[in-house]
């Protein structure tokens, strides 16, 4: 495995959530002492992951970027995957780099889950501008809705495409093309 | 010629104007002939430059590659994009040739060897370069095409700015030969090498090779096209003939700024046993040539840094040079 | 000229003042490495806005990637950074081996830090090329592919391909080093560096190419943070951030290797930081080849792959922090695939560094983010 001479990957992880790598424990002390029903979960791949409700999802955020001890200060990445009956989960890829000689590097992932029929979450592009064209495009191919975004459209697709292609229950509306495969001249099939 | 002309019993100003004709043939088929040189051999000389043999395949090393470019350029399809200012545009390529044309009326290829001698030479060059602008910028605007506007501006400011240092530099020459005639500064630099305009000139020889390839729109001064920024400035919507004439046309310019940097400075036609014609390209080639390994060895330069060097370092050099001239000229007596 | 309206460019970018200009670079133009369109608005010459237009090169390859097999994946990975295509490959691979607990031999682990490190230089030997294209310098460009010609050799004869090689498999790697690489990649790596000398001789001191790149497009190190930039923009604004320091994968914590960084962010500083970044790669490449143990090139994988679970895999791209994030429900094909592109995020950028400049800037600051549209896009 690619990262088992990591400190990330102590014996016995999976067996219960509660311990933590040695770098990780403050991170989850800190949480636990503000948001103490969050339960943050190590996952095999060395992420400490929470799950946060998308109403306190804003304030959660920025006490993520701005307490000391935690500054997650860069956003690696923001998706979403589509649970189908579950809804769907947008997850954010948190690390803090700092301009700071001692670094950490910490990881964090959030995951925020968003009702099917009500899909939308607040926008963190005022805590972190690069969340912009990560979320134009979790709105274009998923269609969540990013609420406070400055400039919310389609980024990949066409401006008037219709559905958002990566829903499991997305149905492509073009008609089937027929394939056409000509044959190869003085082929003897 | 003349003469047997008036001897067939033709009246003088009929023999001026067919020999007037002739000559410009003379010269047209001259600059088309070296076109197709000069892009050989700024393949070739690119090629080698780069690492790479350039052109290799059509004639021995690659003779006839240009001939089957101009074919291909003559023989494509006319197009005027919708939108563009149909007359201006169409207009624009001839102009800039006329101009490059009408250059080469004053340039002796050798003793009496050139078409029309003028008294005021060198402010007849002055002004024709000036017309290159004025086609640049029906080109661009008549294109409808934001590229190409920006490119004409571009071109207008660059040749604007550059083309005073180079009269300046061009009054010092005519300062030391005393005459702006251009066979009397060719016959000023008669009787060998250390006579040539270059050595008391230094300065002014230097400013007037920048200044030219600015004129000529040479790499690392080529921002009126700088394909990277503008696609292809002022001559993006140009193709087919069109835009082989502005070809033509810059390497025209590029004969031409030689060829006087040539007569200015390296004693035009003069040299010892070949004859004054092969003198006289020996040297613009050579010319060519070192424009040719500047050009694709630097980078582009930035427009406002060009603009710089032409109003804060070309134009103070080129005053100081005129002053040590006559200083010089006053001190010769 | 006949005026003509560009209502996606108001839609964008607002309605242009009094002697203002839109302009449409791209999607056809020569320094936009590929189908990039950049929306400008310009006075003059000077840019007073940017904005980037992007999806021309769009295959929606996270959809493709839930209707294959994992391992039927891989070669949809090369088609992302199609100049970079074996660190695209091993972050969907790792990413794929963490579902599933896969052990990787360690001489497979090798395999892929030395083609990876030599994929990192053949990318920035092209960005060299292209960058200076970009200036107008059109002869480094030739000098740079002389190079990178060679390694692509090297690359066809280990993998048989020149630039997309589906190489790296969930496990390893498809087959083992054949017998001379080692001679072969040393020889080259040598010769590079008289090559390096030589670029910066040609090139980098020029004063025309300082006067074009120095102080332009300056991202401060909070900016860089704050856009995540990652690769050599984000050292070149002086942050020493690299995936492969930060959380070593592979077999990276054994190799001696430096992060250069630059102090200015400015385009010199990144391009700077990818001219130093050669030497490093050449350092590691060579550990590699000294250490590299004997064993299996790939590992004990099982015939029936079940992802399980969601994981995120990040390596360190010649561009920058390329991630893989994948959610397997216990089936051969993953749920879902998400691709996190550094270019993508790198082109937020263009509206910050180009602003004030010119439109010769912008030209600039595009060629030192590095983009590849095919990353961006996917």
């Amino acid at each position: 495995m690619a990262e088992r001479e990591d400190k990330a990957r102590p014996e016995g992880e999976t067996a219960g959530a509660q311990t933590f790598p040695e770098e990780i424990q403050p991170v989850v002390d800190l949480l636990n002492k503000h948001y103490p029903d969050l339960s943050p979960a190590m996952r095999a791949d060395g992420w400490l992951e929470v799950v946060v409700d998308r109403q306190q999802s804003p304030e959660f955020f920025r006490f993520l970027r701005d307490t000391r001890g935690l500054e997650f200060d860069y956003l690696s990445d923001v998706t979403a995957v589509d649970y189908e009956d579950k809804g769907f989960q947008v997850v954010y890829h948190l690390i803090s780099i700092g301009l700071r000689a001692d670094r950490t590097h910490r990881r964090l992932c959030v995951k925020i889950n968003v009702p099917r029929d009500d899909a939308r979450t607040p926008s963190v592009v005022d805590i972190w501008p690069t969340a912009n064209f990560h979320e134009r495009e979790v709105y274009d191919l998923m269609g969540v809705v990013f609420e406070g975004h400055p400039d919310l459209r389609r980024i990949l697709l066409r401006e008037d495409w219709v559905g958002h292609p990566l829903r499991k229950d997305y149905v492509d509306r073009r008609p089937p093309r027929p394939r056409v495969v000509e044959k190869a001249p003085g082929s003897w099939r | 010629m003349y003469e047997w002309l008036l001897g067939t019993g033709m009246s003088q100003s009929l023999a001026n104007i067919i020999m007037g004709v002739l000559k410009s043939l003379i010269i047209i088929v001259f600059l088309a002939v070296s076109a197709l040189i000069l892009v050989l051999m700024e393949r070739k000389v690119a090629g080698r430059i780069q690492n790479r043999p350039g052109p290799n395949r059509l004639g021995p090393g690659g003779m006839f590659q240009t001939f089957a470019d101009a074919i291909k350029l003559v023989s494509k399809e006319d197009v005027v994009p919708s939108g563009a200012d149909k007359a201006v545009y169409i207009l624009a390529p001839l102009v800039i040739f006329a101009a490059s044309v009408a250059l080469w009326v004053v340039i002796p290829f050798g003793p009496n060897l050139v078409v029309q001698d003028l008294n005021i030479g060198l402010i007849y060059l002055a002004a024709v370069t000036g017309i290159n602008v004025l086609a640049f910028l029906m080109a661009g605007w008549s294109s409808n095409n934001k590229w190409s506007l920006i490119g004409s501006m571009r071109s207008a400011a660059q040749l604007v700015s550059y083309e005073i240092p180079l009269v300046l530099t061009l009054v010092a020459v005519g300062m030391m030969a005393g005459s702006l005639r251009l066979g009397d500064v060719v016959a000023a630099q008669q009787g060998g090498i250390q006579n040539w305009f270059v050595f008391p000139q230094i300065i002014g020889f230097i400013v007037f090779v920048v200044a030219g390839m600015a004129e000529a729109n040479r790499k690392p001064f080529d921002l009126p096209e700088g394909e990277s920024e503008l696609v292809a400035g002022y001559n993006t919507e140009y193709s087919g003939f069109r835009w082989a004439v502005f070809f033509l046309a810059e390497y025209a310019n590029l004969i031409v700024f030689s060829a006087l940097a040539t007569t200015f400075f390296l004693g035009g036609p003069s040299g010892p046993l070949l004859p004054p014609i092969v003198w006289f390209f020996i040297k613009t080639y050579a010319v060519i040539f070192v424009t040719m390994w500047i050009g694709w060895t630097l980078p582009r330069i930035r427009i406002d840094h060009l603009m710089n060097l032409g109003w804060y370092v070309l134009i103070p050099l080129a005053l100081i040079n005129l002053g040590w001239t006559g200083l010089y000229v006053l001190w010769r007596g | 000229m006949a005026k003509t309206s560009d209502v996606l460019g108001e839609q964008q970018l607002g309605v242009p003042a009094e002697q203002e200009l839109f302009i449409n670079m791209g999607p056809q133009h020569p320094s936009t490495h590929g189908v990039l369109r950049v929306l400008l608005k310009v006075d003059g010459e000077v840019v007073t806005d940017a904005k980037a237009d992007i999806g021309y090169l769009h295959r929606c390859f996270e959809k493709i990637a839930e209707r294959r097999t994992v391992t039927q994946v891989i070669p949809y990975t090369d088609r992302t950074d199609y100049l970079a295509a074996i660190t695209s490959e091993w972050a969907f691979v790792m990413a794929a081996e963490r579902l599933m607990d896969v052990e990787v031999p360690e001489r497979a682990e090798y395999i892929r830090v030395i083609v990876g490190e030599l994929q990192r230089i053949a990318s920035h030997l092209l960005w060299f090329g292209t960058f200076a294209l970009d200036l107008g310098a059109t002869t480094v460009f030739l000098y740079a592919f002389r190079e990178r010609e060679k390694l692509l050799d090297i690359f066809q004869k280990l993998t048989g391909a020149r630039m997309l090689y589906n190489y790296l498999r969930i496990g390893g790697a498809r087959n083992d080093l054949y017998d001379g690489f080692a001679d072969d990649v040393r020889r080259f790596l040598d010769d590079l560096e008289d090559r390096l000398h030589e670029y910066h001789t040609l090139f980098t001191g020029n004063r025309i190419f300082e006067s074009r790149v120095k102080g332009i497009g300056v991202l401060s190190a909070e900016d860089a943070i704050k856009y995540g930039a990652s690769g050599p923009v984000i050292r070149g604004s002086g942050v020493p951030y690299d995936v492969r320091k930060a959380h070593p994968y592979s077999v990276y914590h054994r190799f001696d290797f430096g992060i250069p960084i630059g102090k200015d962010g400015d385009v010199y500083s990144r391009y700077l930081v990818r001219m130093q970044e050669f030497y490093e790669s050449i350092g590691i490449v060579r550990q590699a080849l000294d250490q590299i143990p004997a064993g299996d090139f790939i590992g004990k994988v099982p015939r029936r792959m079940r992802l399980e679970g969601d994981a995120y895999a990040r390596v360190e791209s010649p561009r920058g922090e390329v991630g893989v994030y994948i959610v397997g429900r216990g089936e051969e094909n993953a749920w879902r695939v998400h691709y996190r592109s550094p270019c993508f995020t790198h082109l937020q950028l263009l509206g910050p560094l180009g602003v004030g400049g010119l439109v010769a800037d912008m030209v600039a600051v595009i060629g030192s983010i590095d983009i590849v549209m095919g990353e961006v896009d996917r």
